[in-house]
């Protein structure tokens, strides 16, 4: 359950949210000769990364306005949260790159929980 | 009082003038109010309270807090409020406490299950899974049955709780875990800085390791302890701001400072004392800006041979026992440390009158200090040495004592030392469990032997014991200072504290020697040394796990299942991970720990389920004619939240009869439905036909005002999503409906197209789906009843044609009506301001009885339709249907784009040998297909894989066509009209069918319906 | 049945069988307010604000989560270009026709919600505690100060929380919600209000059910 600052409204709990998926999609406009590659790739392909992800959130239970956010997927870290029409903004996430300094690939599942020799603390 | 042969004769925090009565196991015993239930069981030398998991071996008490891993016992006489697996040391003792121990049959005392424990060495670690891999049939038929009936412990509550509980949510600046000096003094620092504070104390009074202390050799600027805690929490309560939950465990760190706060808020009453309008346990959701962890540290046993006996007990529980519940645990204690620890609570009992057997320690070199203190008080010591071996069934009786060697193995000679209790100390380690659930990255210490807090991750930090800062002096400042810290991230500049002046300061544990298995003179393979004390976990499994490939910390916890019990192995998983370090001959730090998980500890269902039970459990909505519905005897089915009449059956009329005779009576005379549910739009802007044109597949320019218009909804995947008649108020005005479930899903996504694709286009959106109660009239007699209902108004279907609307009064009530239909009859929709909706309904019903109307509920609805064949959308579709496939290819426009367009030329969408929506006709008519029956082509078709054609998604039997009607998905099926295909019915024999149109109305109209063979009629 | 003649037009609102309920003297009452009309107002202020407050003498609220009182209409911010407005319900009709002449040239929509929408108010020294065992909203008087207005989700249902008035620590909230919602937020709130001695309400519940299907006569 993390806060979303929403745009309009503040700080309110994840509960208020609607999830939108991935940002900066534009759905293609209509042309005859279309490509099924170009229409798929709007469709069904999505980055996914483990990291930063711009994706659309909508204030369901609050002002009922669309927003984008960006995430650290790794980590719900949220850091940047800005209107629909407006460019991401620069943001680093900040290290170690998720809170158990897993793979920057895969499952958290080999999570290392303990701070290792020679890191520093 | 005689009564209670270990009260010590003095001290303690209980109150010694009043007796309290309890039960366990149906005997009566006295306490005192201030006790636990371990403290008065102790009181009367009471130490073996339940059986373990596995082996069934007695246990006792070893902790004095949340942490203990093996007295658990089932609390309370009525069934419907049991609480089983509830810590002795944890329950507070009321007057009229019933506590019955668990995990045994017939008692506690003659166990058959501890028939286990001798057949202990079939049960390896792991046994479990081996039983998967016996031969095919023996886990089903011989071990699950078995394993099963053991397994388990404790016996859950029987439905009906009477209790309440409820959740709340709070806000808060700073929120102190830990009510020990390190909290006290955060929650105080913070407080004065006026910053919200809440400090959570998981016991029922303040004051955590300072009331652990002799309260005589302990004092804070010259004050006890018991003074000094009261004084801080009389300061704490003139704070408006801070809130002090005392009886209330954090058991849970989330995401963004969310902890879970569980609070006990009666459990600790008399049950027919507790406050009727408070709550039995409340669930604190607490969102804190900062958190300080105070959460104290807790004390390891050691690893021995017959080291789980009653009486074994951690040497700081047995100070605790003595100083916060003036009890002893024994008169003739032993002492079994690898620390300094262990040597001060020899020295608090010693004095309290017991006669100390033995400090027993692994260590060669001691405190000087402590071995003078010893030598004067008398205790006779054995250094370099360890317990070989304990004795005692239902309490520990003697241990037999061994010189230890520098090499690990143990001399001849020796002694046995008799002794009733015996005191162990394996040294403290930080209680990292909410820090480690922050996602914080812990730390190894070498010289604790123990994790502490490294790296935090949110906006936390620890504090006192529970950082690692043992000293009482040291865990004070940094307590104080974690609170001016947390105050000052959260915005509020801090007063003054002063951090007081501790005399009596103990030294701490001093050098700790860890032995991750003591060894003992037995082979190691005869030796049962306990590392998880609830789940019966030894040594031997340990290493047996290791030898197996089990070697990773989280495998082998799952493989022997340590610190997989209701305690989590708070105070074992430290020993089962040094032992994995020393079988695998690896560093600690290497081996990791295993994942601290919420909750800490158990928390019950009720808490967490909170107010949202029985009728609170979710909203149920109801439409302005719910009253009248219920009188009239309908019943219900939800449909999302909703509830909606489903059938109005008359008496002695069964369900299906009434909705036969309502579909009949709505096709020869008169129908209402009740339709205040479908959902509903108002769409207004300059850009409005265009908006309609883009989200619909149809055309909406020409549609003209005072006109209505039916439209599909695709998602962009070009599959049907909604459907519903949209209205046009003006010619920048529209009125649109959708189905009842997807009402929000249809806004969300027109408010995200409006918001985020096309935020050219001059489009509002409001939703307006209650604002209106709907009566839909249909049937040949509803233009006569409209015409008396609406005021001044003509009904004739000739001037007021199928698919127009109107304003209307209806007794000088403005309206709308549709002439929108959903069973092909002449059908007009009222739609009236909803607290006019009851009222309308009665006058349409009063009024109609001389048509013959009847109300009709959601089943003769979906009936109607389907003799018309209409869809609905979500039974006949299931988000693989595209337009083409409902064959509704005339309601998708050539030119223009629209939601979903684009993917309707996929290859695999525009594939002819789709699945689409046909007719179904059984060839005896009075048979009914169930819902979901495959369409297949043969009538006995080869072995599986059989080919499916497609599978039925309607099936009613309908008066109005005289036989049974399905609408199914057919491969092909707009190319199969008429050919036979044959339907599963579950286990029986496939049954023939035709391929229709949908429209059956039509077809029996035009006598098309198929004719039945003689030999489906005959066979 | 005495309710089965149809008669004069009949309005109910939908927690008419509901009388307002009260806890220990200081604490929590609870009641339905009475009907009045609610209009939902979308409109973007910077095109349209000015044009709107001269045809109802009403201006918007200038920041998110504000609302403006004029005697007994009131707006309420919903969203960036979407408002409550509050109006006595002799006056909705009179409302909607100045709103519609004075906006005709500013793209705007002003839709009638008076039915959809009805109003318990939650009042006393116990109100925002109350509150806060059904939303995750944080209602400390830090951080909602009166005439503030927030849509969140409470318990399971949608609504508009507004604070009306405050005066010597008894809050007086507006809770706007839909007709279908009414009643499981009576009842979850009356719950909520146990604690100070507001009475049980019987929930409306035990309609029979039937949710198998049914293709044929019972055997």
């Amino acid at each position: 359950m993390f806060v979303i600052t929403c745009p309009y409204c503040g700080e309110r709990d994840l509960s208020e949210f609607a999830y939108g998926g991935e940002a900066h999609i534009a759905r293609p406009e209509w042309r005859e000769d279309m490509s099924d590659a170009e229409w798929a790739e709007f469709l069904f392909m999505r980055t996914n990364p483990k990291g930063i992800l711009a994706e659309r959130w909508m204030h369901a239970a609050g002002c009922r306005r669309f927003f984008n956010m960006l995430r650290n997927t790794a980590t719900d870290d949220i850091l940047a949260v800005y209107r629909i029409g407006e460019t991401p903004p620069k943001v680093e996430a900040r290290l170690p790159a998720t809170p158990s300094g897993e793979a920057p690939i895969g499952s958290g599942n080999d999570a290392v929980k303990i701070i290792q020799p020679g890191e520093g603390a | 009082m005689g009564k209670q042969p270990y009260r010590a004769p003095k001290g303690g925090l209980v109150q010694r003038n009043r007796v309290i009565r309890f039960t366990f196991d149906g005997r009566s015993y006295p306490g005192h109010p201030g006790d636990t239930l371990a403290s008065a069981l102790l009181a009367h030398g009471h130490h073996m309270v339940a059986r373990s998991f596995k082996y069934h071996r007695p246990r006792g008490i070893l902790a004095a807090g949340s942490e203990d891993p093996a007295g658990l016992v089932t609390i309370g006489a009525d069934a419907k409020r049991r609480d089983p697996n509830t810590r002795v040391a944890e329950q507070e003792l009321y007057d009229g406490l019933v506590a019955s121990s668990q995990n045994c049959w017939p008692s506690l005392l003659t166990d058959f299950g501890a028939i286990n424990d001798a057949f202990a060495r079939f049960m390896p670690a792991g046994f479990y899974y081996k039983t998967f891999k016996g031969p095919p049939g023996t886990w089903t038929g011989l071990f699950e049955p078995i394993i099963r009936a053991a397994a388990g412990m404790g016996r859950a509550p029987e439905p009906g709780d009477p209790d309440r509980y409820e959740a709340i949510n709070r806000h808060c600046d700073v929120l102190v875990v830990g009510g020990g000096p390190a909290g006290l003094m955060a929650a105080l620092a913070a407080g004065r800085s006026g910053a919200r504070v809440i400090l959570v104390e998981e016991t029922a009074r303040l004051g955590g390791s300072a009331l652990a202390r002799d309260p005589d050799r302990l004092a804070f600027d010259g004050t006890q302890p018991a003074q000094w805690v009261a004084d801080i929490e009389k300061e704490l309560a003139t704070m408006p701001e801070v809130t002090v939950l005392p009886r209330t465990c954090a058991f849970g760190y989330y995401a963004n400072n969310f902890v879970g706060l569980w609070e006990k808020v009666s459990d600790h009453l008399p049950e027919d004392k507790r406050l009727g309008h408070l709550p039995r346990q409340r669930l604190w959701r607490v969102r804190a800006r900062e958190v300080v962890l105070a959460t104290g540290a807790l004390e390891r046993p050691l690893v021995f041979h017959e080291n789980d006996r009653p009486g074994v007990m951690l040497a700081g529980a047995v100070r605790t026992f003595l100083h916060r519940y003036g009890v002893m645990a024994g008169r003739r204690p032993a002492i079994f440390t690898n620390n300094d620890s262990g040597w001060v609570a020899a020295f608090d009992l010693a004095r309290a009158g017991a006669e100390i057997a033995a400090i027993i320690d692994v260590r060669r070199e001691m405190s000087p200090q402590h071995l003078a203190e010893a030598a004067r008080l008398g205790i006779p010591i054995h250094a370099s040495s360890t317990v070989v071996a304990t004795a005692g069934y239902r309490r520990i009786r003697q241990v037999e004592v061994r010189p230890l060697h520098e090499d690990g193995t143990v001399g001849q000679g020796g002694s046995k030392i008799a002794c009733d209790v015996l005191a162990v100390s394996g040294g403290w380690a930080p209680n990292v469990a909410l820090f480690s659930q922050s996602r914080g990255k812990l730390a190894w210490d070498g010289e604790l032997a123990a994790f502490r807090p490294g790296l935090s991750w949110q906006r936390e930090r620890s504090a006192g014991a529970a950082n690692g800062t043992f000293a009482l002096a040291d865990a004070l400042a940094e307590g104080a200072r974690a609170g001016v810290e947390a105050a000052a991230a959260a915005g509020f500049a801090s007063g003054d504290v002063t951090v007081p002046e501790v005399e009596g300061a103990e030294p701490g544990q001093g050098r700790i020697k860890v032995m991750a298995e003591l060894p003992s003179h037995l082979p190691a393979h005869r030796r049962r040394a306990w590392i998880d004390l609830q789940d019966d976990v030894t040594a031997k499994d340990l290493r047996l796990a290791v030898q197996e490939g089990y070697s990773a910390v989280e495998h082998a916890k799952r493989y022997t299942t340590t610190g997989m019990g209701t305690d989590q192995g708070k105070v074992v998983n430290l020993n089962a991970f040094a032992f994995l370090a020393a079988e695998r001959g690896e560093d600690p730090v290497k081996v990791g720990t295993t994942t601290f998980r919420q909750p800490y500890k158990p928390v019950t269902f009720a808490a967490l389920a909170g107010q949202h039970m029985g009728p609170h459990f979710l909203p149920r909505r109801t439409t302005p004619m719910h009253a009248w519905h219920r009188r009239h005897g309908a019943v219900f089915e939800p449909v999302g939240e909703w509830l909606r009449p489903r059938a109005y059956p008359r008496e002695e009329e069964d369900f299906f009869a009434a909705v036969q005779r309502e579909a009949r009576t709505a096709r020869s005379a008169c129908g209402v439905l009740d339709a205040s549910t479908l959902g509903k739009i108002d769409v207004k802007g300059p850009n409005a036909r265009e908006f309609l044109n883009r989200v619909y597949t149809n055309a909406w320019m020409k549609l003209a005002p005072g006109m209505c218009r039916y439209g599909l909804m695709l998602g962009e995947d070009g599959m049907v999503m909604d459907d519903g008649v949209t209205a046009c108020l003006a010619d920048d005005h529209f009125h649109m409906t959708t189905t009842t479930g997807g009402a929000a899903r249809v806004l969300a996504k027109l408010e995200d197209y409006l918001q985020t694709e096309w935020p050219e286009l001059k489009v509002y959106l409001t939703s307006v789906t209650e604002q209106w109660a709907v009566a839909s009239i249909c049937g040949p007699k509803s233009p006569e009843l409209v015409g008396e209902i609406l005021d001044d108004f003509d009904p004739d279907p000739e001037k007021f044609p199928f698919m127009a609307w109107r304003e209307a009064t209806m007794a000088g009530i403005p309206v709308r009506v549709f002439r929108i239909s959903f069973t092909g009859e002449t059908s007009y929709e009222i739609n009236i301001p909803a607290t006019y909706g009851r009222w309308m309904w009665r006058t349409i019903l009063e009024k109609g009885q001389k048509h013959g109307i009847a109300p009709y509920g959601t089943e003769a609805m979906h009936l109607l339709r389907a003799e018309k064949g209409f869809i609905i959308v979500g039974q006949d579709t299931d988000g693989t249907v595209t337009p083409h496939d409902l064959r509704m290819s005339w309601i998708v426009k050539k030119s223009g784009d629209f939601i979903g367009k684009r993917s309707l030329f996929r290859s695999d969408t525009a594939r002819t040998d789709r699945r689409q929506l046909v007719g179904i006709l059984t060839e005896d008519p009075e048979l009914v297909l169930e819902e979901g029956s495959h369409i297949v082509a043969r009538r006995n078709e080869p072995a599986p894989p059989v080919p499916m054609l497609g599978h039925v998604t309607s099936s009613y039997y309908s008066p109005n066509v005289g036989r049974s009607i399905a609408l199914a998905l057919v491969e092909s099926g707009g190319t199969r009209i008429g050919d036979r295909l044959f339907a599963t019915r579950g286990g029986l024999p496939t049954v023939p069918v035709r391929v229709t149109e949908t429209d059956f109305l039509s077809l029996k109209e035009n006598r098309q319906l198929p004719q039945a063979p003689r030999e489906a009629l005959n066979g | 049945m005495a309710d089965e003649t149809g008669g004069a037009p009949e309005r109910r609102m939908p927690l008419f069988r509901r009388q307002a309920i009260e806890g220990a003297p200081g604490t929590l009452r609870l009641e339905e307010l009475a009907f009045a009309a609610k209009f939902i107002l979308r409109l973007d202020p910077q095109a349209g604000g000015e044009a709107f407050g001269a045809a109802t003498g009403l201006d918007l609220p200038p920041a998110p989560l504000m609302s403006v009182v004029n005697g007994e209409r009131a707006v309420l911010w919903l969203g960036p270009d979407e408002f409550l407005v509050l109006a006595p319900e002799g006056e909705a009709a009179g409302l909607a026709d100045a709103v519609a002449s004075g906006l005709k040239d500013v793209h705007h929509q002003f839709t009638e919600v008076s039915d959809y929408y009805t109003c318990i108010a939650v009042e006393g020294p116990k109100a925002r505690k109350a509150l806060m065992k059904l939303t995750t909203l944080d209602l400390h008087p830090r951080a909602f100060s009166v005439g503030t207005v927030a849509g969140s989700n409470f318990a399971q249902a949608q609504g508009w929380l507004w604070l009306e008035h405050e005066a010597e620590g008894a809050a007086r909230f507006r809770l706007y919600v839909r007709w279908s919602m009414a009643e499981y937020l009576w009842g979850t709130l009356a719950e909520a209000g146990r604690e100070w001695g507001l009475p049980e309400q019987e929930p409306v519940t035990g309609e029979p059910m039937l949710t198998e299907s049914v293709t044929s006569r019972k055997a």
